[in-house]
């Protein structure tokens, strides 16, 4: 399968070999406007102002376009000299998109003539032939993806949108709009990579005003690269990376030198000013937090990892990249030394956090069982993460999932509640016009100062030792920590302590969806969160609620998709645990993608399918 | 007049490989070349995150000469016996089910490394071990219930 998938992605390829052929005519400088148009059906409609294909006629006896369309590898970009630097599937994208479509058409405008003929699941249905005059020259290509191959499947617009933003900045002169369903939106640049990383920089708070930018033909590749780089106080980096203006998600050689140049810059200044002791390690890694980055390679023949193009395998253009990006920048750092020392602490600030980071998780487990969890840990961790608490992850606000846990109760309407853990409160917020009274309990005093807008009173303190007298409580509730917590069994017994006979406890915690994606999923969050020790199946949660005396236990499960990108943006979260992450994701084994969905879009953008279990059960009256 | 030799073919006769020392060392090397091997492709990747595709690359070419000389050893392992359970191996039914044997006995072994390090105050630790162990069980049936199906039926 040339698209690479009969998913969502699948159906976006589609759209990105036709964009690229559209691309390809602005970038040999004959069309300066590319329109998409999706409708409600699903059916895309890409318009160039280009030179329109050409009509003359092929050696099998028919027009070049219909031969384009119907015959792999008949590309006219493949003729020597057509297009210096192509995109596209190496010749077969539109025969692909045909072949694929349910309804395909093509409109050709050349030379006063317009031509145009149809196909559907790639057999002809209209000839191409001449359909009458035309004023101006272009090419139209509408499609319906076959809905026998991708199912429901649509491409996102949002991706689409995305791209035609991507190639204005990137191409000077072009102008894209997009008409969809929900709204029309027109894009066009005249301030190029420079406005991409703004762009990528968003309201992030910036570490320097304006983006670094660089362009040099280096290497002996003769490889032309264009980069714009711009620090950010954020934690996470974004390197977006191109080949001849394909996107490449994945990244490879180009973006390996990119880092490289990166490191190595920073490392070096940093010792020549004596920003950074000798002794101090700096890792490559840690210069490239925060950074938001554009990188544009253009070269001839490149070698891609599959024919989606999703990584780069060149090693001269890796060269290439290093010594142009690694030059300028350096260059760059001696001209600018106040924003250089801005940029440099920056990256020693990221490398001792991660050293604190990895400390952290070292103090964090007992050294013998009686011992004591350091809970200072937890507040320094829990007192940061407050700062951005909701916008942190999607699961923390999630209404449908909130909603399950107040929907579960069973207590009446004058009970009072504690919600342990109770982070800003939203757990315990849930069941507002269930029961009469809700108190917080929080080791951290900023998320104490959080809940008590939510809350009718927030307690500061700890699960381990609960600060109230046995049966205090008609109910108990607590969301994902017990999976933070050495013991569970501990807190758990404190919880069953300060229920009142025949009160509920009501617990939600996210599980493996089985055995096989349980290994997984311990790498993909231990890397994400350093205080992480209990990977919690559903059948330990039953365990651990039927050792400490619970009974009549019921569950709810919720599918919750969160987005991972922005949930590994976190301070707890090393750069080299988040690209591990990502790792993870890309090469999950087949077996773990068979019973635990997640998605890598386009653009790299991961969002994964949580499943939330939600406990019920209660203290034998 | 002939020109055949009258010598006789040379024979060549080793001893049998299992239960020697031999065979210990080679089940150590297939080890060391194994670990090895995933040791580098993992540092490879770390190098590239970390701006050092040099290294990268160097990293990356030894975890290939590894693998292969991982294989070697296996390779001469299947005169003796397949070195996670002491099985006969070599052919596809025989090497799933030494496989399916190692797994079903690793789950247990993992579950008792879960209570050591318990017992020794890694939380973590003993979670990852329980969660291979459970992997072990899935993996051991998968494979088991492939055997069955294999199976040739009675007429």
């Amino acid at each position: 399968m040339y698209v690479g998938s009969t998913g969502a992605a699948g159906v976006m390829q589609l759209v990105i070999e036709v964009l690229q052929n559209a691309l390809d005519e602005a970038l040999a400088g004959k069309a300066t406007r590319i329109d998409v148009t999706v409708d409600a059906q699903g059916r895309w409609t890409v318009e160039d102002d280009g030179r329109g294909m050409p009509l003359d006629m092929h050696a099998s006896g028919r027009p070049i376009p219909e031969v384009l369309v119907s015959e792999l590898h008949a590309g006219g970009k493949f003729k020597e000299g057509a297009y210096t630097l192509p995109g596209g599937l190496h010749g077969v994208g539109l025969t692909c998109v045909n072949a694929l479509s349910a309804e395909f058409t093509l409109d050709v405008r050349r030379g006063g003539q317009l031509w145009s003929g149809g196909w559907a699941e790639g057999r002809r249905v209209a000839p191409f032939q001449r359909a009458g005059d035309a004023t101006s020259t272009g090419t139209r290509v509408s499609f319906r993806p076959d809905p026998t191959i991708f199912g429901a499947e649509r491409a996102d617009p949002q991706v689409v949108e995305r791209w035609l933003r991507s190639q204005c900045w990137l191409t000077a002169g072009l102008t894209c709009t997009l008409n969809h369903p929900g709204g029309s939106v027109s894009f066009s640049s005249d301030d190029g990579l420079a406005g991409f990383a703004r762009w990528l920089g968003g309201a992030h708070e910036l570490v320097h005003a304006d983006p670094i930018v660089t362009t040099a033909a280096a290497g002996a590749a003769d490889v032309q690269v264009d980069a714009a780089l711009l620090w950010t106080r954020a934690f996470a980096e974004e390197v977006v990376c191109f080949v001849n203006h394909v996107h490449t998600p994945l990244g490879g050689a180009h973006a390996d030198g990119f880092r490289a140049a990166v490191g190595h810059a920073l490392t070096r200044y940093a010792r020549e000013t004596r920003l950074l002791d000798p002794t101090e390690p700096l890792d490559g890694s840690d210069a490239m937090e925060g950074l938001v980055a554009v990188l544009s390679v253009r070269m001839r023949d490149p070698h891609f990892e599959g024919q989606t193009k999703t990584r780069l395998l060149d090693t001269a253009a890796g060269q290439a990249v290093e010594a142009a990006v690694g030059a300028a920048l350096a260059a760059w750092l001696r001209a600018h030394p106040t924003d250089a020392a801005a940029i440099v602490g920056r990256a020693i600030e990221a490398s001792r956090a991660r050293t604190a980071s990895r400390r952290a998780s070292e103090r964090a487990r007992y050294e013998r069982v009686e011992h004591l969890v350091d809970k200072e840990i937890y507040r320094q961790q829990f007192g940061i993460r407050s700062k951005n608490w909701h916008t942190s992850a999607d699961w923390i606000t999630n209404r449908g999932l909130l909603g399950l846990h107040g929907g579960s109760s069973k207590m009446s309407e004058d009970a009072v509640i504690l919600d342990v853990c109770c982070g800003s409160g939203v757990v315990g917020a849930s069941f507002r016009g269930k029961v009469g009274r809700i108190i917080g309990l929080d080791l951290t005093p900023e998320m104490v100062a959080l809940a008590s807008t939510r809350l009718d009173e927030v307690i500061l303190g700890d699960v381990y030792e609960i600060p109230f007298p046995d049966n205090t409580f008609d109910g108990v509730c607590n969301r994902e920590v017990l999976h933070l917590l050495p013991q569970p069994e501990r807190p758990l017994s404190e919880i069953f302590r300060v229920i009142k006979p025949g009160g509920q406890f009501v617990v939600g915690q996210w599980v493996p969806f089985s055995a096989v994606d349980g290994p997984w999923m311990f790498q993909v969050v231990k890397k994400k969160q350093p205080l992480f020790v209990n990977n919690l199946y559903d059948e330990d949660m039953r365990a651990l609620l039927d050792g400490a005396g619970f009974i009549n236990v019921t569950t709810e499960e919720f599918l919750q998709w969160e987005d991972i990108d922005n949930w590994i943006a976190t301070w707890e979260t090393p750069p080299l645990h988040r690209h591990q992450i990502k790792d993870l994701y890309v090469h999950a084994p087949q077996e773990v993608r068979d019973v635990h969905p997640f998605e890598i879009s386009a653009t790299g953008a991961i969002r994964d399918c949580w499943r939330w279990v939600i406990y019920s059960a209660f203290k034998p009256g | 007049m002939s020109t055949t030799s009258s010598l006789p073919a040379a024979r060549y006769v080793q001893p049998a490989l299992k239960e020697t020392l031999t065979c210990e060392q080679l089940e150590s090397s297939f080890r060391d070349e194994a670990m090895a091997a995933t040791e580098c492709a993992y540092f490879a990747r770390i190098a590239e995150i970390e701006g050092e595709p040099e290294m990268a690359r160097a990293l990356r070419e030894l975890a290939e000469q590894h693998t292969i000389n991982a294989r070697g050893s296996l390779d001469l392992l299947m005169r003796a016996r397949e070195p996670l359970t002491g099985r006969p191996f070599g052919n596809t039914r025989s090497n799933v089910a030494a496989l399916s044997a190692f797994y079903g006995g690793d789950a247990e072994a993992q579950q008792n490394r879960s209570r050591t390090a318990r017992n020794e105050g890694f939380s973590d630790i003993s979670s990852w071990f329980t969660s291979l162990s459970r992997l072990r069980h899935a993996h051991s049936e998968r494979l088991a219930a492939l055997l069955t199906k294999a199976e040739p039926t009675d007429p």
